[in-house]
């Protein structure tokens, strides 16, 4: 077995991980967005705006506590800012 | 909880902030005050400290104007908001307004945010925030929790145009800012149409695509007479145009539910 084989079956393996991570990813992105519409129809009467930058700031602070790399705060930030968008243009 | 204001919108009305951009002398200013008592509306807009684009042109009265806008507003039964730029300015301007304004230039300028909403922390006196002209709308709404923090919860947004490479108006009016807004925040807005419009020609249609996309007030220049006007005098109305375009906004916002204040 050559070398280019040997790292085409290793990136085989490493992607067959991702794939199933993804799944998780994605089950749980679809948990969130399920509570996150429940909050949705709850804010009016609790009289609070479906935008709320002092939650966010909560949010991200506390994301930026849990993480321990390889990603920087910042990518965490970043991935976490286009999930908040979403969260708030997700269809009821 | 996370929750930094109570909302203070009144969805039945469409509250006009109208007046001539810069108070000019206590005759100019008294013109404008009558005129629109006649017509049965609530509140009178002036400028006094000005911002301009150019520091040599015309600054504004500044206290002396405030004063006069003052003296108007209790003779006509009007209340009164104008602009505040300095934050040492702040507390005796709000001794003799009702409502206070915060320019576009100065959306980010947070030093003077907090100061206002110190300021206003009690009182609860009305502040009126405009939209940066280069601002997204979630930047915005981040910014007013600088003033709405210390619990004046009675804070209109303001959308005032935005820049882009459109230059066949002052500024592009965003109009979807009125839907967004509503949907993202339970802050009532405000729709200054004169400054994107930069024309009197285009202020009426956009005072009413701006009650139909459903704002919950509007600012309009009136002056007058604009061609003497010291500042911004190709977008403010006279009298009688605004009084004609008034009965057309009237209609607009009994269509869609709101009566005119």
């Amino acid at each position: 077995m050559t070398e280019d084989q040997n790292a085409e079956i290793e990136i085989g393996k490493h992607r067959a991980v991702i794939d199933s991570l993804d799944e998780q990813i994605v089950a749980l992105l679809n948990k969130r967005a399920t509570e996150s519409l429940a909050i949705r129809m709850l804010k009016p009467q609790a009289q609070m705006g479906l935008y709320d930058p002092k939650r966010e700031e909560e949010i991200f602070t506390r994301l930026e506590a849990l993480n321990d790399g390889p990603m920087y705060n910042d990518d965490v930030r970043e991935i976490y800012a286009t999930i908040l968008k979403v969260m708030k243009e997700i269809r009821a | 909880m996370s929750k930094t204001y109570v909302p203070n919108r009144k969805a039945d009305e469409v509250v006009i902030f109208a007046g001539p951009c810069s108070v000019e002398s206590a005759e100019q200013f008294d013109t404008v005050a009558e005129g629109l008592s006649k017509m049965g509306l609530s509140w009178i807009r002036g400028g006094a400290f000005k911002p301009r684009t150019s520091p040599y042109s015309f600054q504004g009265l500044g206290l002396e104007g405030v004063k006069i806008m003052e003296d108007a507003g209790k003779r006509y039964g009007l209340k009164t908001i104008t602009e505040v730029v300095d934050t040492t300015h702040v507390v005796e301007v709000l001794e003799h307004v009702d409502g206070i304004q915060i320019g576009t230039r100065n959306m980010a300028n947070f030093e003077l945010l907090k100061v206002i909403g110190k300021a206003t922390e009690g009182s609860h006196q009305p502040v009126l925030f405009k939209r940066g002209m280069a601002a997204t709308i979630d930047e915005w709404l981040s910014a007013v929790e600088y003033i709405t923090q210390f619990g004046n919860p009675n804070v209109m947004l303001c959308e005032r145009g935005i820049r882009t490479f459109e230059n066949a108006t002052r500024f592009t009016l965003d109009i979807a800012a009125v839907p967004v807004v509503h949907q993202r925040s339970m802050y009532p807005i405000c729709v200054d149409v004169s400054h994107p419009a930069g024309q009197t020609a285009l202020v009426g249609d956009l005072a009413k695509a701006a009650i139909a996309a459903g704002a919950d007030a509007l600012m309009i220049e009136v002056h007058p007479d604009p061609k003497t006007a010291k500042s911004d005098a190709s977008q403010q109305l006279t009298i009688p145009q605004f009084e004609e375009l008034l009965d057309e906004l009237r209609q607009v916002a009994a269509a869609v539910g709101k009566k005119v204040v």
